[in-house]
């Protein structure tokens, strides 16, 4: 009979209480009684209990009580306690009655509550015990040991514990074994194969010590057989290779055991053998490879068995004899292959590259990434810059990571890079290893524009200001978009800085930037913003003459001077109309006339004529511009 | 005295002061380490009633006598009762349970009490150093547990993520450099010891120990001798970062299981190059292509100009022969013999044929450590090579063909004399308890 389990919530503790009495005088009656299923009390305790199991929810065991819903359960008999007790100490969490107990599963139970720990252990735990013992109207859980790392709740089937049993004493299992069979190979073969797929079947997947304990019993069986009962065994296996609780048996022989037996198994069978050495020879250690020279054409099979399968001892004397010379002649061939010196450095580098080639977990890549930058940063930081450049080139150039992780490689690098170690390499570009130098920090140059940009803004020494400007300029013919941000910087020496970088950089992107810088506050990156524009070959003639009407001088005799560098062949009618224009200061047009005179062409020396040739200028600035034209023409002529 | 009984002795307490720290009062499991600890004790105490187990210099000694081996295989639990201040455990027949519950709970640190029945009695009868063996512990064997403890601390470092110091390493391995040079012969015996508990780590002292061993026969200067020491002894540091269900499944792994493990190359090298600053290149090298083949497959796979790195190669040799002669999990262990075997068969392919020709010959065809059968059921253990006859084989004979220990005596055999070779699960022999032994030899 079975019941539907009931919840606490639905009971008092009555029930409960009655039926740990009955429990307790049951299992006292069984303590004290050679047959105690011949006593009424015992008769009695089973009626009380099937009584009230229907209203009995699942008891939690306590160390010296039961519990429902964390309520100890008000059992009066003293033997309830010890009972618990009994159970706890057996590793029982739980009990739950699926129906009324039959006077026999109490028996059995209080057969098993009275065997020693080991015994226990040994069929499984409690759990496992009692199911193997048929008790099935009484459910257990067992407790989870108060391990640092628990094992699982596993049921260890009798048949498992049996056999595991068996094992200790391998010799006795296998003549047990060929008792059954009769001595016969074939039924031997059966016998074998049916009882260890069957046992192996019931190991729970847990249980792993279980399942080493089961391949090992029959493995070590099998040794004892004669040779004609392993032949028929291995047969019998090898014809279900392809069987995963098969292989595990099989992986257990290393390849010269197998064929020492191959050259007596059928041709199917042997083939099979070969096919499984072939499959396994990939795993680990790669023991069955030893068979693999089977594999060699027919007529060189036989020999190929016997190589093989050969005393190993002999096979070895064998090769000594086969190298006759010394010992020490074998130690120096490997001597010979000993680098004289071996380069710790080159081999982190291969080791490092290695590492970020294979490592494809992200969380380990992320390790890898930093093993790398925490090194670079430690040669740096001990000025070793040979081994910094070399460091980071074997992960920067020809990188050997998965493209994927590259922007994951270039924010690391980038945290890399504070501003100290910055100022380490930088301070460090006018010594002996500037090339060095040079290569790391315009590595790292794309990712630290920002810190690069503001230490050229604090930086008091011109060299040093030198140096950065020529790395930031690098790094911005590559990519400019990291500068512009800055370009709002409300200190004008910022944009200033950036003017000259970004106009060095000879960037065409830039123009629109650089134009716009033409209107700063700040006359001083105006005067960059022109010289910029200038480089950049962006409307460099129109800029300069639009500059020569800016209001601040400093910035209109740059214009000028710059207007006489420029080669500006096509542009004398633009000249012409900025000198005869009112836009433009008269000390400004004076000095576009002796622009307009270097420029040399005919068509400026045309401009020149009609300037100096006007009849009629009433304005002494105009006049002013007549005479710098008729001297200018006096100064080509005499030249 | 038998060290076999202190042996299980100390076992069994170690395992009810794991059992003590885990598990509640009066778990099963603890009461069954107490009974196993209980039985060894009556062993022990024997007809005298009494037997006092002492702790001096890192090395236990039963009554008067050094237990050299039992230092090793329960150093960790040494170093324990070091801690909680012990020196000496005087054992009173008849040895109560309770007592050796109370002992094991001390040495947990989960009390302070101290036996109260009386039959076990701590630091009552203090030992002086004159009144112990004379007869020192080895110093190899010192340095293998040092190197135990060490590897113990940098996977508990990595354990909880707080990175570790190569320090420690590196005096591990000046320790065994010192000692394997100066006593090769022995250190090739010591390097079979195992620990199926402890796997990990006793494999990479015996890959250590192996790896200086050939290293420095073929040539390797001191200072790459260290490297190769470091990198050995941190070969397989990255298989802290692999789940135990996977490393300890008895069975064959599946594909997802496999790419976890193949895994640990490049963990165990990341953590090097994490842990040491310059210098300790070549060892996270080491750790990093120890699974690269010679014909440069293997893993992990990356792009090479040429073979691994040929200490790397160095490593993988003796790696895979330590490994092939330790049960594993997920497979029986293989007499050494056949180790070589396997090493033979992958030479030029797996690993680099000058490399194996040279580690074979250091080994001999029957290394150090081999159990062998003799004609007439006797068992040996071979500590070494005979260098003028290879047709001879030397070692000590320690059982009779009935089956029972015996005093180990010096043998030299005739290799025609050997019937089989042993397992030291089936055999119940454990070559390195016999380093002692084998030291005093001429």
């Amino acid at each position: 009979m079975t019941t539907t389990p009931t919840s606490p919530g639905d009971v008092t503790l009555g029930p409960a209480a009655e039926l740990l009495d009955a429990l307790a005088v049951a299992w006292t009656t069984f303590q004290l009684y050679p047959n105690p299923a011949d006593q009424p009390i015992f008769d009695r305790s089973v009626s009380t209990i099937a009584q009230a199991v229907a209203s009995v929810p699942m008891l939690v065991v306590r160390s010296g009580s039961f519990a429902v819903d964390g309520i100890d359960v008000p059992a009066k008999r003293e033997g309830v306690d010890r009972l618990a007790r009994r159970f706890f100490v057996h590793d029982v969490e739980t009990l739950h009655f699926q129906g009324a107990p039959s006077a026999h599963e109490l028996l059995e139970l209080f057969r098993i509550l009275g065997l020693e720990e080991h015994q226990i252990l040994s069929a499984g735990g409690l759990k496992a015990a009692a199911g193997a013992a048929g008790v099935v109207a009484l459910q257990f859980s067992q407790r989870r040991m108060l391990s640092e790392e628990p094992e699982e709740d596993f049921f260890r089937d009798a048949d498992v514990a049996e056999t595991i049993d068996q094992g200790g004493d391998p010799e006795e299992f296998a003549a047990r074994m060929l008792e059954e069979a009769g001595r016969d190979p074939s039924r031997l073969a059966k016998v074998f194969g049916t009882s260890y797929r069957q046992v192996y079947a019931k190991v729970s997947d847990e249980d792993t010590s279980g399942r080493e304990e089961v391949v090992r019993a029959y493995v070590e069986a099998f040794d004892y057989f004669p040779r004609e009962h392993k032949i028929a065994v291995l047969e019998n296996f090898i014809a279900e290779k392809d069987d995963g609780d098969v292989l595990v048996f099989l992986d257990q022989f290393p390849g010269h055991e197998l064929a020492e037996l191959s050259p007596d198994l059928d041709p199917h069978s042997f083939s099979l053998l070969i096919e499984y050495a072939r499959v396994t020879k990939d795993d680990a250690d790669a023991r069955p490879e030893e068979l693999l020279p089977l594999l060699q054409p027919e007529g060189q099979v036989r020999q190929a068995r016997r190589m093989v399968a050969e005393r190993v001892g002999e096979r070895l004397k064998e090769f000594g004899a086969a190298a006759p010379e010394g010992a020490e002649t074998i130690f120096s061939a490997v001597g010979r292959q000993l680098p004289r010196d071996v380069d710790q450095f080159e081999v982190g580098i291969h080791v490092i590259r290695g590492l970020f080639e294979c490592e494809e977990r992200p969380h380990r890549f992320r390790r890898v990434v930093r093993i790398w930058t925490g090194r670079t940063v430690a040669y740096i930081r001990a000025k070793e810059w040979t081994r910094a450049r070399a460091w980071m080139a074997a992960v920067l150039e020809d990188p050997p990571y998965q493209p994927y992780y590259a922007s994951q490689v270039e924010e690391a690098f980038q945290a890399t890079a504070t501003p100290d170690l910055l100022r380490l390499l930088v301070n460090a570009t006018g010594g002996d290893d500037a090339p060095e130098v040079g290569d790391l920090l315009r590595w790292w140059g794309p990712v630290v524009v920002d810190e690069l940009v503001e230490m050229l803004a604090t930086e008091e020494s011109s060299g040093t200001r030198r140096v950065l400007i020529d790395l930031l300029v690098e790094v911005a013919r590559d990519d400019v978009r990291r500068f512009i941000p800055h370009l709002e910087d409300e200190r004008w020496f910022v944009v200033r800085n950036l003017a000259i970088i970004l106009g060095r950089s000879g960037h065409h992107r830039v123009g629109p930037q650089l134009r716009t810088l033409l209107k700063h506050p700040d006359h001083r990156v105006r005067v960059e913003a022109m010289r910029g524009l200038v480089l950049i070959a962006d409307g460099a003639v129109e800029v300069l003459i639009g500059a020569l009407s800016d209001s601040h001088e400093r910035v209109r005799q740059n214009a000028l001077n710059l207007l006489r560098t420029q080669q500006l062949a096509g542009s004398e009618a633009t000249i012409v109309d900025a000198i005869t224009g009112d836009g433009t200061g008269a000390s400004e047009r004076q000095g576009l006339v002796d622009v307009l005179a270097r420029i040399g062409t005919p068509s400026a020396r045309a401009a020149l004529e009609e300037l100096a040739g006007r009849k009629v200028v009433l304005r002494p600035a105009q006049r002013a511009i007549r005479d710098a034209a008729r001297a200018a023409l006096e100064e080509k002529e005499t030249t | 005295m038998n060290e076999q009984d202190v042996r299980r002795f100390l076992g069994s307490l170690r395992r009810a002061v794991r059992q003590v720290r885990l598990y509640p009062d009066g778990h099963p499991l603890t009461d069954e380490a107490v009974s196993a600890a209980e039985t060894a004790a009556e062993a022990i105490i024997g007809a005298d009633g009494e037997a006092a187990l002492s702790i001096m210099d890192d090395a236990f000694y039963l009554n008067r006598s050094l237990l050299p081996h039992s230092s090793l295989e329960f150093n960790g639990l040494l170093h324990e009762m070091q801690a909680r201040g012990i020196e000496t455990v005087t054992l009173l027949s008849v040895v109560s349970r309770q007592d050796l519950t109370d002992l094991a709970a001390f040495i947990a640190g989960t009390t302070g009490d101290l036996p109260a029945d009386g039959t076990v009695r701590l630091n009552e009868r203090p030992v002086s150093r004159a009144e112990l063996e004379a007869v020192p512990m080895s110093g190899l064997r010192k340095s293998y547990a040092s190197s135990l403890e060490v590897l113990r601390s940098v996977t508990g470092s990595m354990a909880t993520g707080s990175g570790f110091e190569l320090g420690g390493v590196v005096w591990a391995v000046e320790g065994l450099l010192e000692h394997s040079l100066t006593q090769s012969s022995a250190s090739l015996l010591l390097a079979t010891v195992k620990s199926h508990d402890e796997y990990t780590f006793f494999h990479s002292v015996n890959v250590c120990i192996l790896a200086l061993t050939i290293g420095r026969l073929v040539g390797v200067d001191d200072a790459m001798l260290r490297q190769i020491g470091i990198g050995a002894l941190l070969h397989d540091i990255g298989k802290m970062s692999v789940s135990v269900r996977i490393l300890q499944y008895p069975g064959r792994l599946d594909q997802e299981a496999w790419k976890e493990i193949k895994l640990h190359p490049q963990e165990g090298a990341q953590a090097i190059m994490a842990a040491g600053g310059s210098g300790n290149e070549v060892a996270a090298n080491v750790a990093f292509e120890h699974h690269a083949r010679f014909d440069g497959t293997g893993y992990p796979t990356v792009t090479r100009s040429g073979p691994p790195h040929i200490f790397s190669r160095l490593v993988s040799v003796v790696d895979t022969y330590d490994a092939i002669t330790t049960r594993r999990s997920y497979r029986r262990a293989e007499t050494p013999n056949r180790a070589l075997n396997v090493l033979l068969n992958g030479a030029g392919a797996a690993w680099d044929p000058d490399l194996v020709r040279a580690f074979i010959r250091m080994m001999g065809v029957y290394p150090a450590g081999s159990i062998l059968q003799l004609q007439g059921g006797d068992v040996m253990v071979v500590t070494t090579q005979d260098d003028t006859d290879p047709d001879l084989v030397r070692g000590i004979r320690v059982k009779r063909a009935a089956g029972d220990f015996i005093e180990p005596e010096p043998v030299v055999v005739p290799i025609e004399h050997i019937t089989g070779q042993l397992l030291p699960e089936r055999s119940g022999v454990d070559p390195s308890s016999y380093l002692e032994q084998t030291e005093s030899l001429p």
